[in-house]
């Protein structure tokens, strides 16, 4: 898991307001250093770093709700959908992982019991060894295992997705030109217009 | 100046540990408020709270219903805006942002959850429309779950500190008897002023003549019960305390005309006042019938506070300042002298109490949320301290911050297998028979992970208990009311 990145700069005897934003300008360039990572849905363990990142983006958000008002609270929105998405893939990372491994233990139980069938049978035995080792009987767990892998795969891949479809309207929609703008000082009144006019 | 437009109204809901209150107002046109309606209703949401860690079912039913009320009363008078704020039994409650999330659906309302500074500040800006704030004041504001107590001179806010002590809370703790007997009465004073030494150093103004003004039901029921309610001292809030030893819930609510459940609480309230009083010996006590709501409506009618209220509680000239919707608790806490550590220090103080008041119900093991609750709150608390690390540099902290990570880690291997097997049992009633034997040989697997993971986390959780962080918390940051294993029934080290 990857570490958070350290708020060196927080200053104990400042307003509040200064240091929420200090840290959320930390938070957010955490959260966005995973960005090269979005269009790889086979890296699970870098997007599940990155769930945790958007984790800590979030509850900094949330942290400091009174300081960051309204416009904090459509962040605190977005960035949670982020992150519940990254937690469905990851738990569908977790469950393939899980009955891989059941399935690989099983099959290994089941050829170490064919192996020891086979050392101990008659030769009229052997044939029905055969028999059972090839096509198992309906009540086999394999069945259910391979089953439920299979559909472990097809709902991380809607999950995955879902996730490319949500980042994706989200950047365009300028989620992090609006984060940025919580994390820096306001212009006094005024001088946007003006910089804007200037422009 | 009066305007000639019309003036918009506005609803404030404050759902509280004891009540559920509204005031509707209208804007009068001079940065005030007219009051055009009110309503109340005791709920007794935090009923319990101390001892399930969650807001009782049937409490949250009829808190919403009793808001679906209001917001169909707010409506009929007019009000283009409702807004509402929720405290110390909600933000303590393992289960109030589930409670919250309901309001929502079923109610439209949005409800803010308010700490205990904004909670204050909230309060103390509801003051200035009513109570004389010249000279040294403290503002007591009594809940039923918290207390919270602000100093001021000159109508400028100095400092506010928020107590897990409210009329509700100690009533649940030490009342029994109806009418409550006098150690009963006395048991809730000396609770109550064992917190407030407890607390950090509230700071006091300079002068000696110190005013105690008392806002919220306590301190208007009170007074209906005192021979004079323009003189109130200590001596007459002890020869109410004693009334009250007199009187059942019943007689009490028919004497002064409230509700027998809000009666019921009221003389725990009373002890607070008694053991505030007695430990800050102000001059005189006054009551305040303004506070959270009467905040609420300026800051929806007006935004946050104006250059006239800055430059009151700043004691300086005005700034030009603009201020959006939500800032006025950041605003509120700075202007009121609290900077970042200071905040921090609360906020984590909050955050041990949220972790502290969930494990119990993780360790009874009968909802699974609870362990998920327990996780969430010491996640949140470690946000709160990584960020709040560079203020507090001392090796207490850094052992305090491990012990919060301890906590997410012991945690996690449980709730790991809890949402495992949720989602297997899930796949297992919508599989075909044929693939159960297979699911079933997983379900096995992740039970005997889960039973193993739960063993130890209620060994960690019991040794940490039973060490010594309740006192560590309690000295640094003011935390009290950890539970023991003792007091929850968790495995000591000894037992397991």
């Amino acid at each position: 898991m990857s570490r958070a990145w350290p708020v060196d700069d927080v200053d104990p005897e400042a307003p509040v307001i200064d240091n929420a934003r200090r840290v959320l300008a930390v938070r957010i360039a955490e959260f966005y250093s995973f960005e090269p990572v979005v269009p790889h849905p086979e890296l699970s363990e870098a997007l599940h770093d990155m769930r945790i990142s958007a984790k800590r983006l979030r509850y900094s958000l949330e942290l400091f709700r009174p300081q960051f008002g309204k416009p904090g609270e459509r962040q605190i929105e977005r960035v949670k959908t982020l992150q519940e998405i990254l937690g469905t893939l990851h738990d569908h990372d977790v469950r393939v992982d899980l009955i891989g491994d059941e399935l690989s233990q099983l099959m290994l139980e089941q050829s170490r019991k064919t192996r020891s069938d086979i050392a101990d049978a008659s030769p009229e035995e052997l044939a029905t060894i055969a028999a059972v080792a090839l096509r198992p009987p309906p009540d086999d767990p394999r069945r259910g295992l391979i089953a439920l892998l299979g559909r472990e795969h097809a709902s991380r891949r809607t999950a995955y997705a879902r996730f490319r479809e949500l980042w994706d309207t989200y950047a365009a929609d300028g989620m992090r030109r609006d984060l940025v703008a919580l994390s820096v000082r306001p212009l006094p009144d005024g001088h946007a217009a003006r910089a804007t006019t200037v422009a | 100046m009066t305007s000639d437009f019309p003036q918009p109204v506005a609803a404030a809901i404050d759902i509280g540990s004891n009540s559920i209150k509204m005031t509707i107002g209208r804007a009068n046109g001079e940065g005030g408020i007219d009051q055009l309606d009110w309503a109340s209703e005791v709920v007794r949401l935090g009923h319990g709270l101390d001892q399930t860690g969650l807001l009782d079912d049937e409490r949250i039913q009829i808190a919403i219903e009793t808001l679906t009320r209001f917001a169909a009363q707010a409506r009929e008078r007019g009000a283009t805006r409702v807004v509402a704020v929720a405290t110390e039994a909600t933000r303590a409650a393992a289960n109030g942002a589930t409670f919250l999330d309901r309001v929502r659906e079923e109610t439209g309302i949005e409800v803010r959850v308010v700490d205990g500074q904004a909670e204050a500040a909230l309060t103390f800006r509801g003051l200035g429309a009513d109570a004389d704030l010249t000279g040294s004041v403290l503002v007591a504001d009594i809940g039923g779950g918290s207390t919270e107590l602000i100093t001021a001179r000159d109508g400028a806010m100095l400092a506010a500190r928020s107590l897990p002590l409210g009329s509700g809370r100690l009533t649940d703790r030490f009342i029994v008897a109806d009418p409550p007997c006098l150690h009963e009465l006395a048991a809730c004073e000396t609770a109550a002023a064992a917190s407030i030494q407890a607390a950090q150093p509230i700071r006091l103004p300079s002068s000696s003549a110190l005013r105690l003004t008392v806002v919220g039901g306590t301190g208007e029921f009170m007074a209906r019960l005192v021979p004079d309610d323009q003189h109130i001292d200590l001596a007459a809030v002890r020869l109410v305390l004693a009334k009250l030893a007199t009187l059942s819930a019943a007689e009490l609510a028919d004497e002064i005309g409230i509700p027998e459940a809000r009666a019921r609480v009221l003389p725990a309230g009373v002890a607070i006042v008694a053991a505030i009083a007695s430990s800050l010996d102000p001059e005189r006590i006054e009551i305040s019938r303004s506070g959270i709501r009467a905040g609420l409506l300026l800051e929806s009618i007006y935004g946050g506070v104006t250059d006239e209220e800055e430059s009151k509680t700043k004691g300086g000239p005005a700034k030009k300042r603009s201020r959006k919707d939500g800032s006025l608790a950041a605003d509120q806490r700075e202007s009121s002298g609290l900077n970042f550590r200071d905040t921090m220090s609360e906020l984590i103080a909050e955050r041990w109490q949220t972790v502290l008041t969930a494990i119990p119900i993780a360790l009874a093991g009968t909802d699974i949320e609870g362990v998920h609750d327990v996780r969430v709150a010491s996640r949140r608390l470690r946000a709160a301290m990584d960020v709040a690390a560079p203020a507090f540099p001392g090796k207490w902290y850094k052992a305090l911050h491990r012990t919060a990570k301890e906590i997410t880690g012991a945690l996690g291997e449980v709730r790991d297998r809890d949402v495992l097997l949720e989602a297997l049992q899930a796949d297992r009633s919508a599989a075909p028979l044929a693939e159960h034997p297979g699911i079933d040989r997983l379900i096995d697997r992740v039970e005997r992970e889960r039973v193993a993971a739960r063993a130890e986390m209620e060994h960690y959780l019991g040794r940490l208990l039973d060490g010594s962080l309740r006192s560590e918390l309690t000295r640094r940051f003011g935390v009290t009311e950890a539970p023991t294993s003792r007091s929850i029934g968790a495995p000591t080290e000894s037992a397991s």
